[in-house]
């Protein structure tokens, strides 16, 4: 099971209200170039081509749901699919999770999770995030 | 006239994925699957080395049911595990506390 990893700047930016889980657009965009948890905005990644099904900027989040329990709050995200159509995707190995909505700073990093080894998605394969259903993306205690 | 199958026999796609024997994934980690034949009701996994793994579908009743295999997907999947963070207080001296 891969790992969060954690852009060091979101730590800072969720306490600035850069982040609402509850009404912005996080998206999930593919890299096959290893973030550094340094890094702050999209474009600070290196994403894969735009083509056949995987558009450059990733894909929305879905069903993106803030509850909050005894002091705990938790984020958690339906899960989301990339299939190859038409040709191939990749090489890949790393998903991204950043904002969408945010502006300043554009497109805030979140997090990012390594796949370990970098595949190519075939035509009509698919690529499935998922996302952990009872922990949720992350909880803040 | 369409035929309709009932509520529990319809396929939830979107369902969890989950391990029913788990025994399954005992037999077949670390193996090396040669070849795959079937013949309507049973999917037989042949390993490398000449080992053989028979999978069959079988209803509520345990009876089992007729088919073919068809490929619904292929690709990968990451497993994104969620992370548990902590505001740092500083009147916490221990855990539990």
């Amino acid at each position: 099971m891969a790992s969060y990893n954690k852009f060091q700047d979101y730590a800072e930016q969720l306490h600035k209200a850069v982040h609402n889980w509850s009404s912005n657009t996080f998206k999930a965009a593919l890299s096959n170039s290893a973030p550094s948890a340094a890094n702050t905005i999209l474009s600070d990644i290196t994403q894969i081509t735009g083509a056949n099904g995987y558009s450059t900027g990733g894909a929305t989040l879905d069903s993106v749901t803030l509850t909050e329990s005894s002091g705990t709050a938790k984020v958690t995200i339906a899960d989301e699919v990339f299939t190859a159509s038409g040709g191939t995707i990749g090489p890949l190995r790393y998903v991204v999770i950043y904002n969408d909505t945010a502006t300043s700073p554009a497109d805030a990093l979140v997090c990012w999770f390594d796949y370990g080894s970098s595949i190519t998605l075939a035509d009509t394969e698919t690529f499935t995030l998922d996302f952990d259903a009872t922990n949720g993306l992350f909880q803040l205690v | 006239m369409t035929l309709q199958l009932p509520a529990s026999k319809t396929l939830p796609q979107s369902a969890p994925m989950t391990d029913p024997t788990p025994d399954l994934t005992n037999q077949l980690r670390g193996r090396e699957i040669a070849e795959v034949r079937c013949n309507g009701s049973v999917v037989l996994l042949i390993t490398r080395g000449g080992g053989e793994i028979a999978i069959k579908w079988v209803d509520d009743n345990g009876v089992t049911l007729r088919g073919k295999p068809v490929i619904g997907s292929k690709g990968f999947r990451l497993a994104c595990r969620g992370m548990q963070d902590v505001i740092y207080a500083p009147q916490v001296s221990g855990l539990g506390n």
